[in-house]
């Protein structure tokens, strides 16, 4: 780990731009239609119990990374090979949104650029900034902040003005009841953006005051929710949800209904400069996040060294993963959820926890006697 | 050197992940899902090949320079 500090509020700020990072642009929990916003709000909700076992394991160990605390509570080879599998995880997601966000720029801006070159300039960029260190990244978060909040902002207020906003569309909210939307809820968005969360396992013992992680994460759990679910209900609202299903970027197709006074109108600008900041965040936690975890367990001096190298294996994976962006978003619907999400967010942390709980339970039974 | 052994080792074993999930995703079977994985090299152009072969080739730079400044210490 590297001696850096950060403060609880950078947290808040990491956390909520990571989690809106590439869900913002996606299509999130359409499957709901109407309820989509629901959807996501009962998803940050789950998001917010998985972050509480989280926590939990931080708490036992709050000055350690999860490398090293894991080899403490299951023991030293099988808590090796589990931080081994989070770090091909972790590289894996990464891959992952360099591809979504390399894909988007494809689709809507650079038609003729080779994927290969799009996702290429993003990895250079993830590197460099980890180089430089989490203060840094911290930093340059609090900056991009304030730039997203004031697209936000901006953007609804547009949109309420510009007259396109249809509540018709919203409803009914549960015209298929309650099912779909919990089905939405816990098969997609509790994982995808908000367990996640689990990349801050790596990032929480770097805060200042330890006793501020608990509030801090699950304001910012909360407040990301509220947003993404603004996000899909402006959508909804916008285009319908028919349009929001088959539209590959709802956000973008919204922004670019705003037609505002004869003047203000094709605001793509809006979109890309949001799904960029958020795309940066995210791409280049979930890289320094393996490349401190790759460098704690494989005993590396220094970890900015593993930067470049576990940047292009990055690079190489996010053009393997897929032929194609339609074959990359199934995967990415029907079965990461299912063999990775679930396994990695919620099952091993559980178990991971329980094993702990109970070893701790001992330890203080075993105080009392003597 | 390390470092080069630690890349490679995690590219193989994504290589094993990415393929996994695409033999799971409904490919006929596990070789079809290894060709998909190097599929997408095959059809790059020439000047994607060269930015790609000069981007692996500097993961190898930092390691061989300090290989060979290590060697002329020891000699001296």
């Amino acid at each position: 780990m590297e001696k850096a500090r950060i403060s609880a509020f950078q947290l808040f700020i990491l956390i909520v731009l990571f989690e809106l990072g590439s869900a913002m642009i996606v299509p999130l929990a359409i499957e709901a239609k109407q309820g989509a916003w629901l959807a996501i709000l009962i998803g940050a909700a789950g998001g917010c119990g998985i972050f509480l076992i989280y926590y939990a394991l931080f708490r036992y160990y709050p000055d350690e990374s999860p490398v090293h605390f894991v080899r403490h509570i299951i023991g030293s080879v099988p808590g090796k090979i589990v931080a081994f599998l989070y770090i091909l995880y972790f590289l894996y997601l990464s891959a992952r949104v360099v591809r979504d966000f390399g894909e988007m720029l494809i689709t809507i801006a650079y038609v003729e650029t080779p994927l290969f070159v799009l996702n290429l300039l993003m990895v250079l960029l993830a590197v460099y900034t980890i180089r430089k260190g989490i203060e840094v990244l911290a930093r340059t978060g609090e900056l991009l902040f304030i730039v997203l909040a004031f697209l936000f902002l901006s953007a609804f207020l547009l949109i309420a003005a510009g007259g396109t906003l249809d509540y018709g569309n919203l409803k009914p909210v549960m015209g298929e009841g309650l099912a779909p939307i919990v089905k939405t809820a816990f098969t997609q968005t509790i994982y995808f953006p908000f367990g996640e969360i689990f990349a801050f396992m790596m990032i929480m013992p770097y805060v200042t005051d330890p006793k501020k992680v608990k509030r801090t994460g699950l304001l910012a759990i909360t407040a990301s929710g509220f947003v993404l679910a603004s996000i899909m209900a402006a959508n909804t609202g916008v285009l319908g949800v028919e349009l929001v299903n088959r539209s590959l970027f709802p956000l973008l197709a919204t922004i670019q209904s705003i037609e505002l006074a004869d003047f203000l109108e094709r605001l793509d600008v809006y979109f890309m400069l949001a799904a960029i900041i958020g795309g940066f965040v995210k791409i280049t936690l979930f890289l320094y996040v393996s490349v401190a975890a790759a460098a704690d367990l494989f005993k590396v001096k220094k970890p900015s060294q593993l930067a470049y190298p576990l940047g292009v294996v990055v690079l190489l994976l996010s053009i393997m993963i897929a032929g194609s962006l339609p074959e990359h978003i199934q995967e990415g619907i029907k079965l990461v959820p299912l063999y990775l999400h679930l396994p990695f967010q919620v099952i091993l942390p559980a178990l991971v926890l329980l094993v702990a709980f109970v070893r701790h339970k001992g330890r203080g039974k075993e105080g009392e006697a003597k | 050197m390390k470092v080069i052994g630690i890349s490679f080792v995690l590219l193989l074993a994504l290589m094993g992940v990415a393929a996994a999930l695409d033999f799971f995703g409904g490919s006929p079977d596990l070789n079809a899902s290894i060709r998909n994985i190097f599929n997408p090299f095959l059809v790059m152009e020439t000047i994607e090949m060269v930015i790609f072969i000069f981007i692996v080739l500097c993961v190898f730079i930092p390691p061989v320079r300090q290989f060979f400044q290590k060697r002329n210490k020891s000699k001296q």
